[in-house]
């Protein structure tokens, strides 16, 4: 989720990874959401399909081109022109991953606000892609940005527990908690390695938990 | 998540009372079924017929109402919605 000179060495195949999980998984519960919609018509499940495919494309851009470009230092000694070519291509990946990640909280927003507006619901994307657009990539800034966005979105999945008190508003709920603890966490990244780390697994639990939730959905 | 739910149940309800009549239905024995009002029974009615779950046909006696194919998806994975739309607070 981050350039790869943020990551430690040895974490480096392992961050592939986990992003291709994350990736995976948010690609699952959004086809889920979709068939809901597409058998039952319920509006809701249609925009949050939408902003999980939204996740999804902004985990699996990021891999695919960290995949590249591990790929390509692994296999030549570089010159100056392709790092250089690479940096931009790691920069490329951070600002699709932050674009896409961005739209998609936007997106639960949207549906959790009962939005039935497509054009105040598209000016918030065109406001949010030149928010980080106008931040040249700062990762600080999008860390800040995802993370009160995030507040708001847990706050209602609070407030569903609240009302709901079982096991899978439950389950949700904390999936929120550990993805805006890793978001918080990784405003801190700046000269901190093993931060990278941290907030990677904290994005690990909350994603296992959001899998769990739904095989919990499917299986019943 | 209860009022959800409730919509889910009413419209999983109809369409059991209209499958259950092998077919067609007169309007009248869905309001019986369904213990809805007048109004409300008409707007869901719409509503099914919008998402196309049902089929409307008038004839001589009055309207009748079928089930179609999506409507019988809709039965058949209503486990999956509920589950789906609760588990994800989508209510």
């Amino acid at each position: 989720m981050v350039s790869i000179s943020f990551i430690p060495d040895w974490f480096l195949n392992y961050g592939i990874i986990f992003e291709l999980a994350f990736a995976i998984i948010t690609l699952f519960v959004s086809i889920y959401s979709f068939r809901v919609y597409r058998l039952s018509g319920q509006k809701k499940s249609r925009t949050f399909g939408l902003a999980f495919l939204f996740i999804s494309i902004s985990y699996f851009i990021q891999s695919f081109i960290n995949l590249a470009i591990i790929s390509e230092l692994n296999e030549n000694v570089l010159n100056i022109i392709e790092f250089k070519n690479l940096i931009t291509l790691d920069n490329l990946a951070i600002f699709f991953h932050m674009i896409f990640f961005i739209f998609g909280l936007v997106t639960l927003i949207y549906m959790i606000l009962g939005g039935k507006n497509r054009f105040i619901y598209l000016i918030s994307l065109i406001i949010s892609a030149l928010f980080i657009f106008a931040s040249a990539s700062n990762l600080p800034f999008f860390y800040i940005f995802s993370s009160l966005l995030l507040i708001f979105i847990l706050s209602d999945y609070v407030s569903n527990y609240i009302k709901n008190r079982n096991g899978k508003t439950l389950f949700i709920m904390i999936a929120f908690v550990c993805l805006l603890l890793g978001h918080l966490n990784f405003i801190f990244l700046v000269n901190n390695q093993l931060v990278y780390v941290v907030g990677n697994f904290l994005e690990l639990a909350a994603y296992i938990l959001i899998l769990i939730n739904l095989i919990r959905v499917i299986k019943k | 998540m209860n009022k959800r739910r409730d919509r889910l149940q009413v419209i999983h309800d109809i369409l059991r009372t209209i499958k259950d009549k092998d077919g067609k239905i007169k309007p009248t024995h869905i309001l019986y079924k369904s213990n809805l009002s007048h109004q409300m029974m008409e707007e869901y009615l719409n509503e099914l017929m919008e998402k196309n779950f049902i089929l409307e046909e008038k004839t001589k006696e009055g309207k009748t109402y079928s089930i179609t194919q999506k409507g019988q998806e809709y039965l058949s994975q209503y486990k999956l919605i509920v589950n789906f739309v609760g588990g994800f607070g989508l209510d």
